[in-house]
């Protein structure tokens, strides 16, 4: 109704961007994340309980990391998917919206359990948004090994 | 700047929850004829060729200190001059 009444008026767009509007985004921390804690649930998996004390001590702060990176994981995608991406993306990409949905849940799962492969989907699915994000820069996307001790792969973007 | 009554279409996400993506929103000066922008307001104003929307978070003189309502990614935008304020959000259209 009350659209209708002021429907005489030319809309205008207004911005509600991330507040400093700089241009500047990089899916490169999202996939450090999700490497931190696929490596973090394989470090979980291996330890073996001799001194318990030890063993608590060590449990919680691999934990602490892992809940960390997955929430930090979580953050990164909100804002690439709130601020960067924009309608035409998604028009583009119709998975996208979907794919982001799933990665979100996916990281809870990752952070709550020990659970290595919700860890490896949640680093599959950051590397596909990583590749989309690169091309709708123009850019061609490439997986490469990462030098990370996970020894999965990394998507960086050739020129 | 006067503006009697503008209508605006909201793009971006750093006023979630008070206000999404795509809502629109009614903006006037007349409140502003008669009162000092006052913490709290969510105004508009113009940023070089931008218009955009934020909450008063202090002020200062003729200054205004503005930010997004989103916690999860808005940081402080900044301090802008009195002169920038194109009017306050009195209503949500949607």
């Amino acid at each position: 109704m009350l659209k209708w009444l002021f429907s005489f008026l030319p809309s205008q767009t207004i911005y509600a961007h991330c507040d400093i509007p700089c241009g500047i985004y990089d899916p490169h921390d999202m996939q450090m994340a999700a490497h931190t804690v696929i490596r973090m649930t394989q470090m979980i998996m291996d330890m073996h309980e001799e001194d318990q004390k030890q063993f608590i001590h060590q449990l919680s702060r691999l934990t602490r990391v892992k809940e960390e990176h997955a929430e930090l994981l979580k953050h990164e995608l909100r804002v690439l998917y709130g601020d960067y991406f924009k309608a035409e993306h998604l028009e583009k990409y119709p998975e996208l919206s979907d794919l982001v949905f799933k990665t979100l849940k996916l990281a809870s799962k990752a952070r709550q359990e020990i659970n290595m492969e919700a860890a490896e989907e949640l680093l599959g699915n950051t590397q596909k948004i990583a590749e989309i994000f690169f091309e709708t820069k123009g850019l061609t996307p490439k997986r490469v090994k990462s030098p990370y001790p996970t020894e999965r792969e990394i998507v960086i973007y050739e020129g | 700047m006067f503006s009697l009554l503008l209508r605006f279409k909201i793009s971006g996400h750093s006023m979630i929850p008070t206000y999404k993506e795509g809502e629109e929103l009614l903006v006037s000066s007349i409140p502003y004829l008669f009162l000092q922008p006052k913490v709290g307001d969510v105004i508009v104003f113009k940023d070089q060729k931008h218009y955009v929307v934020k909450r008063i978070q202090e002020i200062k003189g003729e200054k205004f200190l503005v930010k997004g309502d989103n916690k999860e990614d808005s940081k402080e935008y900044g301090w802008i001059e009195k002169k920038k304020i194109i009017g306050k959000v009195i209503l949500k259209l949607s």
